[in-house]
């Protein structure tokens, strides 16, 4: 007993190997207190405030404490609205053509043929790009002028980035070739779970084709396809990279919600204003990805 | 009424695996017709051939007068066990056991009969709306069963079903597979590794080796008369003893000089005839004899081949003594009481009547 107390508390030995693995960790740690813990509380008090990051602070006089001030107003906005539901047709369309392309894509690359490993490697590139280069990417793609986009399509001179009323489901398409891939890589993992002998026993069962996906294939890849559906619908939530780079800040750009908190932010520079719509965005996605995660446990149940 | 029939059916994997070589086989209707086999010797894969689940590289497969061999496994009639179960893990037993009979649209109310009536029989109706990670091995084994009993195919196809319960577990499912058997009134078709199981379930059983079948006949004359090596040693626990020897023509009449001391032994009448009419006069022969049928004396005794105790086996009931007899080991089968010291001077001699000779070249039996 006493010789173990010694050990722990007289002879305080930094290589221990507890002690080591201490070190190891702390500079994270702090790393990540400063950069994403403070920030992170530090919004939510000035999202109670009215301060702005441009103006000049003197300790004590701004920020000024205003309670709910920027909630009340930010759900009292109108304009708020129709913001939330473009956002919400933006994360239904987009997730859910990636969701069926990408579950699409998986079971045709079930199939054994010639190329197969060359053709899923090829279908992964764009995930590995950064969004604002794939705006960028597709603006030049997609310009009215002299872009391939409408060229080999034979669609004529439609402006994809800058025309308001469709630009938004250009930036769908985009987002759609960008993040197939991954539910595509996710649905591969589920599928390549299905136990042959499965099937064979459906076979021999008599069921369809379609009784066979329907029974078998999709209740064992479900729980996958769930991870799937919850990253995509945070990330999609929060698009604000990729249209920045498709359309720019310009007026004719899709009011999305993470666009709008941009421009209250560093261009309005309304900065507890923005801090109130990153704290609803947040509750919003909390909310969403808590159901879709219970869901999730019950699968795995 | 449900007859099946292959004709000289190949499957070959590749380029070079032939699983099963020009097989030829009946299955009468209303048969329990066991395949057994060691591993690796085709038997699985001609039971999968006749499902459906794999197509045969040649010849035919006949399921009640038909050709089937083009047919998927889901356009012939025939029902599955697999050895690993492969219940439908999300569905419960209920669903597991609905499931064939709702892909062939049967109404609802007629599936829920079917399904519970079933279920009673194999004693599973208390886990009806439990799932198969909840069920122990054996209940999982049973809703197999159930799912493949509940729609009342032609044939049943079963794969080592009971291979992977434990032993006491074994015995008992045995027992149950054959009244199910009985009841259902089907052709079923077995597949097992375990000649205890084909000897005591299957009214006749086929024994493979290699993609080749080597006999096909119900369960005691397979044990008695073994058509070759394979099926003399790969039958009964321990297998059939072998003795190599060379016939040989004397002025008494024909006899058997045994390998390696050339002592005589003294043949009946029947196996004399045999040996004459077979022309095996001075071929080597390799004669084969079941434990039971070895005859052990502790005193010297005039025809009788000397040898020495080498192990004792308790197997509880009898005894298993392990005799050398030059390098060979004959296994003879003694009652329990006997438990002679090692190295001891053992006297042996066989049943004449029961011994079954083989050509030492074709390792084929020269009886009929």
């Amino acid at each position: 007993m006493n010789s173990t107390k010694n050990l722990n508390t007289v002879n305080f030995n930094p290589m221990r190997d507890v002690n080591l693995v201490r070190w190891f960790v702390m500079p994270t740690i702090i790393l990540l207190i400063a950069i994403n813990i403070f920030p992170l509380l530090w919004s939510l008090i000035l999202s109670f405030t009215q301060y702005s990051a441009k103006m000049r602070t003197e300790w004590g006089v701004n920020p000024e404490a205003i309670g709910v001030g920027n909630y009340l107003r930010l759900l009292g906005d109108p304009d708020i609205w129709t913001k939330f539901i473009t956002t919400g047709k933006y994360v239904i369309m987009s997730v859910g053509g990636e969701m069926v392309l990408g579950f699409g894509l998986a079971l045709l690359l079930q199939t054994k043929f010639k190329g197969r490993e060359l053709i899923s490697t090829l279908l992964v590139l764009p995930m590995t790009m950064s969004p604002v280069i794939v705006g960028l990417m597709w603006k030049l793609f997609m310009d009215p002028n002299w872009g391939m986009f409408n060229y080999v399509l034979g669609l004529g001179r439609i402006d994809w980035a800058q025309n308001p009323d469709i630009n938004l489901y250009s930036i769908v398409i985009v987002d759609i070739w960008m993040w197939t891939p991954f539910v595509m890589l996710l649905s591969m993992a589920g599928l390549s779970a299905v136990p042959k002998s499965l099937y064979e026993a459906a076979e021999v069962d008599r069921a369809s084709w379609w009784s066979k996906f329907i029974n078998i294939t999709l209740p064992t890849c479900y729980p996958l396809l769930l991870i799937a559906l919850i990253f995509r619908v945070m990330e999609a939530f929060k698009i604000f990279d990729l249209p920045m780079g498709f359309v720019g800040r310009g007026t004719s750009a899709p009011p999305l919600l993470a666009t709008q908190l941009y421009t209250e932010t560093f261009l309005t520079w309304k900065t507890s204003y923005g801090a109130a719509l990153g704290y609803i965005m947040l509750i919003i996605i909390i909310a969403i990805t808590s159901v879709l995660i219970k869901y999730l446990n019950q699968a795995k149940q | 009424m449900a007859e099946v029939e292959l004709q000289n059916l190949v499957k070959q994997f590749g380029k070079d695996v032939v699983a099963v070589k020009n097989l030829n086989m009946t299955v009468k209707n209303k048969e329990f017709l066991v395949l057994l086999g060691p591993s690796g010797c085709g038997k699985t894969t001609t039971l999968r051939s006749i499902s459906g689940l794999e197509i045969p590289t040649k010849g035919k497969i006949i399921l009640d007068g038909k050709d089937v061999t083009r047919l998927r496994a889901s356009q012939r009639d025939i029902a599955f066990v697999f050895q690993l179960y492969a219940l439908y893990p999300h569905m419960t037993t209920y669903k597991n056991m609905a499931f064939p009979l709702k892909t062939q649209k049967m109404p609802k109310n007629k599936i829920d009969e079917e399904v519970r009536k079933t279920a009673k029989m194999l004693q599973i109706d208390h886990i009806l709306d439990r799932k198969p990670k909840h069920l122990a091995g054996g209940d999982m084994q049973r809703v197999a069963l159930g799912r493949a009993l509940v729609r009342r195919p032609k044939v049943f196809l079963l794969d080592e079903p009971i291979g992977t319960l434990d032993a006491a577990f074994r015995e008992e499912m045995r027992t149950e597979l054959k009244k199910l058997h009985v009841d259902a009134g089907a052709t079923s078709i077995y597949v097992t590794h375990d000649q205890v199981e084909a000897m005591s379930m299957g009214d006749r059983i086929a024994v493979m080796n290699q993609g080749v079948l080597q006999q096909i006949d119900v369960p005691h004359e397979i044990y008695a008369n073994p058509v070759n090596l394979f099926v003399a040693n790969f039958i009964g626990s321990p297998g059939m003893n072998f003795v190599n020897c060379t016939a040989a023509k004397g002025d008494e009449g024909t006899f058997l000089v045994m390998e390696p001391d050339g002592a005589k032994l003294e043949i009946s009448n029947k196996l004399k005839q045999t040996i004459v009419d077979g022309g095996e006069v001075d071929r080597q022969l390799v004669l084969g004899v079941r434990p039971e049928d070895v005859k052990v004396s502790f005193e010297k005794k005039e025809g009788y081949l000397e040898t020495s105790v080498f192990v004792v086996e308790t197997m509880g009931s009898f005894n298993i003594v392990d005799l050398k007899y030059g390098e060979t080991i004959v296994k003879a089968r003694v009652p329990a009481s006997v438990r002679p010291e090692l190295e001891k001077r053992a006297y042996i001699n066989f049943d004449m009547d029961r011994v079954r000779l083989f050509d030492k070249e074709t390792e084929n039996t020269i009886m009929n």
